[in-house]
């Protein structure tokens, strides 16, 4: 389970670099950085700076790639970080994936 | 530049579809190409995009993300965001008659995600996607 986060983890940092065109490295991505504003949060510096748009970038891509169904109200809950990001997407895909999220 | 002759079909917020007929006469013909006219895709795409829009306005849904929308307090015009997997797949000539389809596929806010589609009589010229914001 735990290698399983990690693997996701990265997975999610790849396909964010990727779908944003980010011209940074994935595994450069602190897993609690926040991802939409720049500020930092919790202590951790490093944010994203993402946009709305960039947001929905990043929902249509994590349907996509794994297969589940993001609810609106979950993106404003749980689009925090990496790691919530990850806890989002792991959760979702034990609840069987193709569940609305947060719903 | 309406690129939009007619709405013909409409249900908010779900899809739209129109119709842009393509002259002769059309300005952009002049240099595009000389003895060769083909309408540039971009206008395709802006076409697409006037179609999306009016799937959204529709459902008042390009304003602020709210869903209300008076007459008094009419829409924002949405803007293209992203345009993604257009392909062009047949030029489009002066005497065809575009067919665009939009059709919603997820929102967030105030950007939405829409399936865009131009057909000229049952073929395919051009499709992608579209993200608009306002």
């Amino acid at each position: 389970m735990q290698t399983d986060i990690k693997e996701l983890k990265a997975g999610l940092k790849a396909m964010i670099v990727d779908r944003l065109r980010l011209s940074i490295d994935p595994a450069s991505i602190p897993d609690g950085a926040p991802l939409f504003g720049a500020d930092s949060r919790d202590g951790e510096a490093g944010g994203l700076g993402l946009d709305s748009v960039e947001a929905l970038e990043i929902v249509v891509g994590l349907e996509e790639k794994w297969g589940v169904i993001i609810a609106d109200d979950s993106v404003a809950k749980e689009f925090h970080s990496i790691d919530t990001l990850a806890a989002l997407v792991d959760r979702l895909r034990s609840e069987g994936g193709r569940k609305a999220a947060g719903a | 530049m309406l690129m939009v002759d007619r709405i013909d079909a409409l249900e908010p917020g779900v899809f739209a579809e129109g119709i842009k007929c393509v002259t002769a006469n059309e300005p952009f013909f002049q240099g595009h190409f000389p003895e060769h006219p083909i309408m540039p895709g971009v206008l395709i795409v802006e076409s697409m995009a006037q179609v999306a829009g009016v799937m959204l306005r529709a459902r008042g849904l390009s304003a602020s993300g709210s869903e209300e929308q008076t007459a008094s307090k009419p829409a924002r015009p949405g803007v293209m965001a992203t345009i993604q997997r257009m392909r062009f797949r047949r030029p489009v000539v002066p005497g065809d008659q575009l067919r665009v389809r939009a059709t919603h596929l997820k929102s967030l806010g105030t950007v939405h995600q829409v399936k865009v589609e131009a057909r000229v009589g049952e073929e395919l010229v051009a499709d992608g996607e579209l993200m608009l914001g306002s």
